[in-house]
């Protein structure tokens, strides 16, 4: 491993200075993800630049508008336990109680999470991976029961997060900040599939830096639900998941929004399925068609077609979960 | 009949506060003045030729004291099977290998030399899959090994890397088969699981001036270890300590010497200070030991009513780049015939193959699991076939007490029936199974293991003890044997307290080290408890007799009409008349000189040479049933219950017991469900806890253990072992449960989501 300096930023602006100045510089929150990047030698910053030191950075609140607004090094635990999160938000309470460890919880941030780098073992592990320059993914035609089966074009591994597809299902979006500007870029738009020109996993640039996650207000009776498939019961990755998040006016679905995690390489929104089910009566029978639907365009590789099957299932389930739910 | 005092009880364990107060000391915990820490450089290819390692950078690094590559070591092939080097000289044979290691003043820095050591290779062809393996003009993972003859289909063929072939028959089995009402054939594979012990392998080593070294290593078998040790390093045995430390899980890795007690032992001597190795996780995926991966293809002929009448296993055992204990492995799996339930007629091929992948050698089931998963799932397609009840089939079969298998086992006791039988009633099985909600199951399997292993290194398998009397009454048991987790400290407490008439409180336990313990084989083969404890038994009768002896003037009675109990020594009958432990000791001591220090040592009996596997009586046994639910939308599988009875001849310690049911079942589950070592090319893709999954508490069932106690004549107390074999039946109870809940029939383990998914929605084209 490299030696590094350890730096404290006082602010955000201190933060982006020293991002700027330094361009071997990264920002260091929980560290979950970062030190064992570096541990394994696919991160080797000179500089870490602690954001920890910075006030106001993990506040939870809401803006005037009822929207929530999350600092980037709020705690996984924190925010899940936020009154206000499991009043209007539940469905990122679901997501994070299924992910990784309590004590993974207690040091991860929201936004190292949404930035955290694949786990794809060819990337993590000593062999001539695509990302680490390598001529081609080796998942494709190699050990290929935890990659994507959408969007897998020149590299299979997936976006891990669960808290990531189930901010996608609530609209959310994170504000950017560098030297020159401010940006909010909804997370639709800030992931991106990985690809020979284009490195990365975001739009995040390296002399920025996330300053905020906004969730909007969702409609009164809205209700979410994050269903995850492990391989054990926790500390596990997602084989496969589904965050939906459902609103609907008497008995019609006025909205929905259905996004796939550990299936691509960004979450994967089955926008296929949400337009089957917008403007119409839930049943049995149609939960049934938009599940059908929620894979569409699917390209299993080798070992992963059983992923197909799960998102369906996790996708059926969870509509007639929601569904039920809002019955009683 | 007179009730025991310290045995068939629930004794906590003796160093439970230690070990529960973090107070117990492991190999990471031992630190010595002047302590260097060592770094090992191991190979990044699967098969190559070592051409030059030049280490001079590495050891100009400011804080690296001493390195050592192949060319600084003797060289020597070692193991049962001697194939291969501590340190490679000038080939290595699976990613991981060690080629050189570094001590230096602390981790980072010998991290730091390892980057500076070049190593020039020459890749050569390597080779992944045994099957390929054996096909001639496959690569040859050990030059020059000739090609041998193999039966496959009935027709003898050459293949290469076979480094080791088992074939034996009793009776007839074609004839068998031509004669059986049914017959039917089945292949069946298991996957590599690692041992996953939560201590990962380690050595301290240190060289004192006259080149005496003492080692303190996480190890399941000092003695065998200080003699690898001793060849290797070129040097006495009698020059070497071994001190085992407590250990944190072993689960049979931890039987043979690793580079990290070699290099330690090599760096310690060029470095004249003490060195310490501890693995890395990663480390222990990749370069220790993991269970044979294995191809079963079993074909059995039953009569009508399920009477068994021949069964034939061939098994292709896939023992990656070295030997280590696989052929004796596979030696065991092919005992497994016949063993269990009577089959006159058994016929038997194991062929031991080398590939490029990391070694596989001793895990917990040793062959035996994987041959029992292989044939207990088929027990249930032939129960089903016939339109029998699979417990029926069983309990119809079922060996008894007084048989002799036709393997050539004497069965000495047997609670095989009564362990059916009690898990049947237990787990509600006649009404239960027809009354589960849908997608629920129940699956019984059986097993029976050694308690006592077969000549190792040439040895008789035998232990012995010391006893001592303190002058204050209390007493040290010094025993060879190693606790490695499963309790074994507490047990032979416990016979010793037993026998002794003392309390198991006032009994304080050596165990282990090579210079003050005698000489034990080591911990494997469900022994201890049968072996070393019927040398503890001998060596606290020994102690007492003595004691009797001189206590009997004091008393005014004949040695043989005293009694020890409860920490008193008295004359039979009259309680009155005796004294304590310590007023006896003292009287012994003080008044007559005399030193009470029992002797006791025991022998496994050596079986005729004609039987198939000559492993000793007593056997164990044991039945489970598992219940499971399947959820068919996602694959999963929970198992929500394990009901388990085994016949360890008597319950020293019935909390030991449950603690080792508990433990089986959670392994094997993990084993069933969801552990495998996945390899790409002979690199590990999952070589961490996080990516190499085994189940945590949150899975765990709900276990209930009990023991059926047979009595078994020669153990002590008529104790048998029982540890290894709860796990034997727990992967096949859960297959078969699983096919019971949803009617799908999985034979290669794990049993993942994605084998259930896609077999329960095989179209019927595919």
């Amino acid at each position: 491993m490299r030696p590094f300096e350890h730096v404290d930023a006082t602010s955000v602006s201190d933060a982006i200075a020293l991002l700027k100045a330094e361009p071997d510089g990264t920002i260091i929150a929980g560290g979950t993800d970062l030190l064992d990047l570096m541990k394994d030698g696919l991160a080797s910053p000179r500089v870490l630049i602690n954001v920890k030191t910075i006030d106001g950075l993990d506040r939870i609140e809401a803006d005037a508008a009822g929207h929530l607004i999350i600092g980037p090094i709020t705690t996984l635990a924190r925010l899940a336990e936020d009154a206000r999160v499991r009043q209007d938000f539940l469905l990122l309470s679901e997501a994070i109680s299924v992910t990784a460890s309590p004590q993974l919880r207690n040091m991860a941030t929201v936004a190292g999470n949404v930035c955290q780098r694949p786990r794809c073992w060819y990337y993590r592990g000593t062999f001539d991976c695509f990302l680490k320059g390598g001529n081609s993914c080796l998942a494709v035609g190699g050990r290929s029961r935890d990659s994507g089966i959408f969007g897998a074009a020149e590299c299979a591994a997936v976006n891990p997060s669960d808290l990531a597809p189930a901010l996608l299902a609530l609209g959310a979006s994170v504000v950017i900040e560098n030297a020159k500007r401010r940006r909010e870029v909804p997370l639709e738009s800030f992931f991106t599939a990985p690809q020979k020109d284009r490195p990365g996993f975001t739009v995040l640039g390296r002399d920025e830096m996330i300053v905020e996650v906004k969730v909007p207000k969702q409609p009164v009776g809205s209700r979410g639900i994050y269903l995850k498939a492990m391989e054990r019961k926790t500390w596990s990755f997602a084989q496969a998941s589904a965050a939906i998040q459902l609103s609907r006016a008497e008995a019609r679905v006025t909205d929905v929004r259905i996004i796939l995690g550990g299936v691509a390489p960004v979450p994967w929104r089955a926008s296929a399925a949400e337009d089957v089910l917008r403007g119409k009566v839930p049943t049995g029978e149609l939960i049934e068609r938009v599940a059908a639907t929620a894979t569409d365009g699917a390209h299993p590789l080798g070992q992963n077609g059983y992923k197909v099957k799960l998102a369906k299932a996790l996708v059926k389930r969870g509509l007639a979960m929601l569904v039920d739910n809002s019955r009683s | 009949m007179k009730s025991h005092s310290s045995i068939g009880r629930r004794v906590p364990r003796v160093d439970g506060l230690q070990l529960v107060t973090g107070g117990a000391l492991y190999t990471a915990d031992v630190a010595l003045p002047r302590m260097l820490h060592g770094r090992i450089l191991r190979s990044p290819h699967a098969h190559a030729r070592v051409l030059c390692v030049d280490a001079e950078r590495a050891k100009r690094v400011r804080g690296v004291m001493a390195v050592i590559t192949g060319k600084d070591t003797a060289g020597r092939l070692f193991g049962i099977f001697p194939d291969e080097r501590a340190v490679a000289v000038d080939r290595v044979r699976y990613i991981g290998e060690a080629v050189a290691a570094v001590a230096a003043l602390d981790d980072d820095i010998a991290e730091e030399a390892l980057s500076l050591i070049s190593v020039e290779y020459e890749p050569l062809p390597a080779v992944f899959d045994p099957s390929e393996a054996m096909r001639l003009g496959a690569p040859l993972v050990h030059e020059g090994l000739a090609p041998i003859h193999i039966k496959e289909g009935g027709e003898s063929k050459l293949a290469s890397n076979v480094s080791f072939v088992n074939e034996f028959h009793v009776g007839d089995v074609e004839r068998a088969f031509a004669e059986a009402d049914h017959v039917r054939e089945d292949t069946f594979t298991t996957s590599a699981q690692c041992h996953c012990a939560l201590e990962p392998h380690g050595a301290v080593a240190d060289f004192d001036a006259g080149g005496k070294l003492t080692l303190w290593s996480s190890t399941q078998g000092p003695f065998l270890l200080a003699r690898d040790l001793a060849f290797t390093l070129d040097m006495s045995p009698s020059d070497i300590r071994i001190i085992k430390p407590r250990v944190g899980g072993a689960f049979g890795g931890k039987r043979e010497m690793m580079a990290s007690d070699f290099c330690a032992a090599l760096l310690s001597r060029r470095a004249h200070r003490p060195v310490k190795i501890i693995y890395t996780r990663e480390e222990e995926f990749m370069a220790t030991r993991a269970r044979h991966p294995m191809t079963l293809q079993v074909k059995t002929g039953v009569r009508r009513d399920g009477t068994l009448v021949a069964q034939e296993m061939t098994i292709i055992a896939d023992g990656g780049a070295y030997s280590s204990r696989g052929p004796v492995i596979l030696k065991y799996a092919g005992g497994q015939l016949g063993s269990l339930y009577r089959v006159p007629n058994i016929k038997f091929a194991g062929y031991h193959v080398y590939t490029n992948n990391p070694v596989s050698g001793s895990f917990r089931g040793f062959g035996m699991l994987q041959a029992r998963f292989a044939i207990e799932s088929q027990m249930d397609l032939l129960a089903e076939d016939l339109g029998i009840d699979p417990a029926e089939i069983r309990l119809k079969n079922a060996v008894r007490a007084g048989e002799v298998t036709s393997g050539g086992r004497r069965v000495t006791s047997c609670g095989l029936s009564e362990c059916i039988e009690k898990v049947v009633e237990a787990s509600g099985w006649r009404d239960r199974r027809v009354n589960l909600p849908p997608n629920h199951g129940l699956g019984i399997a059986c097993n029976d293991y050694v308690s006592s292993g077969a000549r190792s290194q040439g040895f008789i398998d035998s232990s012995a003890a010391y006893v001592r009397l303190q002058d204050d009454g209390t007493v040290v048991l010094f025993v060879g044997a190693a606790d490695i987790g499963q309790g074994s400290d507490t047990t032979l407490c416990q016979i010793a307290a037993e026998e002794l008439g003392v309390p198991v409180a006032s009994i304080r336990i050596v165990s282990a080290d090579t210079e003050l313990a005698p000489r034990d084989m080591g911990t494997y083969a469900s022994r201890i408890t049968f072996v070393a404890g019927n040398a503890v038994k001998l060596a606290a009768a020994d102690a007492r007799r003595q004691l009797f002896q001189v206590a009997a003037d004091c008393l005014e009675a004949r040695p043989e009409d005293l009694e020890a109990r409860d920490g008193r020594v008295f004359v039979k009958g009259s309680p009155d008349r005796g004294l304590s432990f310590q007023e006896a000791a003292v009287y012994v001591m003080k008044e007559r000189g005399v030193h009470v220090q029992g002797r006791g040592g025991f022998a496994a009996k050596v079986e005729d040479g004609d039987a198939v596997l000559s492993v000793p009586p007593p056997y164990s046994f044991g039945a489970q049933v598992a219940e499971v639910e399947v959820d068919t939308e996602t694959g999963q599988v929970k198992v929500r219950r394990f009901v388990a009875a085994h016949d360890c001849g008597f319950a020293i310690n019935p909390m030991g017991l449950e603690g080792q049911v508990e433990g089986s079942v959670v392994c094997g589950m993990g084993h069933a469900l969801v552990e495998n070592r996945l390899l790409d090319e002979g690199r590990v893709l999952n070589p961490s806890l996080l990516d190499y999954k085994i189940p945590t508490s949150l899975e765990a069932p709900y276990v209930a253990a009990s023991a059926i106690e047979t009595k078994d004549p020669e153990g002590p107390f008529g104790a048998k072992g029982v540890s290894e074999g709860a796990q034997v039946p727990v992967a096949p109870a859960i297959a078969n449960a699983i096919y019971d809940a949803i009617g799908v029939r999985i034979n290669d383990l794990p049993i993942t989501p994605e084998k259930i998914l896609k077999a329960l929605h095989r179209s019927p084209k595919d």
